[in-house]
């Protein structure tokens, strides 16, 4: 049997030391992109955890504002445009007197300012609105709307209501007024329909109208600016881990359906 | 045989020379400025090491590799100090730096084998420290992960090297008074084998990362 010669054998052991070293190097490798991989995936959840807190300070912001707003109009306008009212009426006129009915006109008037500006107060004062509940607030919204003689409402409840947390009742009334709002000032809608259901896993709110509708699309590019009221929509619903769904076609109206889950 | 054993060293630090050469810009760490010097003066001194090798009247080399690693050494400990962070990381470099130190005073100038054997044992102390500080290097790659990729960065490549090297050439050294003397040009060559691997693994390395991130 031949001797084995020392070259082959340095050669043998320096190739399986490079393997071994190779080996660990790649190992390295590989283990340091799975915790790349780890830190990616820490690092976005800090950053939705971050963009939520931002929104819900922002939506706290804008709901104090409202409140004080609310309260401005309640006691400060309200109560001047009463004493208006209360003026005028102790004015000393006869009744044949020409002055007569403008005052009663001006009387009615200021009477309809006081009633709209009290609901809108009650509209933006969130502890009204926890107040109502829901339902109710959302009836209120609505009735309003159709009084006004140009819209047509209708609210169906589906399901035993169940207690939503405060955020999420306000939340989802929030998301409700800024689609009815874009309804009344961009849909030329002459409906508007609203469904709330109610079951085992998940809260549904479905708002519809027969307007114009509108291209979908534009929500998701920035350059639209109409539609930045309903990218609101969407950061809002984002807020309480609701899903929306904004479903549209020029001429074929606009469905909102905002699925919130039930635990 | 000759070609890896007494050209292939000097082949490697030029490799290396040329590898500091291109990626050291303005913007670049004194530490690898320094590095890019110390490689310069390792082509040198390796090529004249050898060069001796071969005379038979201007004596042997060994004082030239036993100056030549303690360098190694210190500059080693100083780019990987800098390189390093955290208090523990740095305490280990300095404690290494000064173990080699004590070393080589105590054996090369005390004891006086300076001029006149080549210690092995000094030698693959040296080697051992920097397998460390690649080791701590790899630990600190681990501990702090960021948004970079590792195989973008130049001392990945430079410092996968340097454990190939330094950790084959540890063992070499360390077992290098028993291998028979007709062996030992074999083992030199071995040395010189995975030093120039290193090198090409830390050139090629950093020539696919310049490749990878080039912007005309």
């Amino acid at each position: 049997m031949a001797a084995i010669s020392p070259e082959f054998t340095a050669i043998v052991i320096s190739t399986i030391f490079l393997l071994i070293v190779a080996t660990g190097i790649v190992v390295l490798v590989l283990v340091h992109q799975k915790k790349q991989l780890q830190y990616f995936s820490e690092r976005e959840q800090l950053k939705i955890k971050f963009d939520k807190e931002i929104l819900e300070s922002k939506l706290d912001i804008q709901e104090q504002t409202f409140k004080n707003i609310s309260q401005e109009i309640h006691d400060n306008i309200g109560q001047i445009l009463s004493l208006a009212k209360i003026t005028i009426n102790t004015m000393d006129v006869k009744d044949h007197d020409p002055l007569r009915e403008k005052i009663t006109t001006s009387t009615e008037l200021i009477g309809k300012a006081i009633t709209d500006l009290r609901n809108l107060s009650m509209s933006l004062n969130a502890d009204s609105i926890l107040e109502m509940g829901l339902i109710k607030s959302l009836e209120f919204e609505l009735d309003l709307i159709k009084k006004t003689g140009k819209f047509n409402t209708t609210l169906i409840v589906e399901g035993t209501p169940y207690s939503l947390t405060q955020q999420q009742e306000l939340v989802l009334f929030r998301i409700f007024q800024e689609a009815l709002h874009n309804a009344l000032k961009h849909s030329k809608a002459s409906e508007i329909n609203m469904v709330i259901t109610y079951n085992t896993f998940n809260f549904i709110m479905h708002i519809s109208d027969d307007g114009i509708g509108f291209n979908a699309d534009s929500i998701y590019t920035k350059k639209a600016g109409t539609s930045s009221g309903l990218r609101n929509l969407k950061i809002r619903a984002g807020v309480i881990g609701a899903d929306i769904k904004i479903n549209s076609e020029e001429g074929k109206g606009t469905n909102i359906k905002i699925t919130l889950p039930h635990k | 045989m000759i070609f890896f054993k007494n050209f292939l060293e000097p082949l490697a630090y030029l490799l290396y020379t040329f590898l500091l050469l291109i990626s050291i810009d303005r913007k670049s760490s004194i530490s690898k400025k320094i590095l890019f010097v110390y490689y310069l003066a390792a082509l040198f001194i390796t090529y004249y090491a050898n060069y001796l090798s071969f005379s038979k009247t201007l004596g042997d080399n060994n004082y030239l590799y036993n100056l030549f690693f303690f360098i190694t050494a210190c500059i080693f400990s100083y780019y990987f100090y800098q390189l390093l962070r955290g208090k523990v990381r740095k305490i280990i470099v300095v404690f290494l730096l000064l173990l080699n130190i004590f070393l080589f005073i105590f054996y090369d100038i005390i004891h006086k084998q300076f001029y006149g054997t080549y210690n092995n044992y000094v030698t693959a102390t040296c080697f051992l420290s920097i397998v460390v500080y690649s080791f701590l290097y790899f630990h600190q790659l681990l501990r702090d992960v960021n948004e970079f990729n590792i195989l973008h960065e130049f001392n990945f490549w430079l410092i996968s090297g340097y454990l190939l090297y330094f950790l084959g050439s540890f063992f070499i050294v360390l077992f290098y008074s028993e291998f028979e003397t007709e062996l030992r040009g074999v083992v030199w060559a071995f040395q010189n084998i995975i030093l120039f691997t290193s090198a090409l693994i830390a050139l090629t390395g950093n020539l696919w990362v310049k490749y990878r991130t080039w912007q005309p």
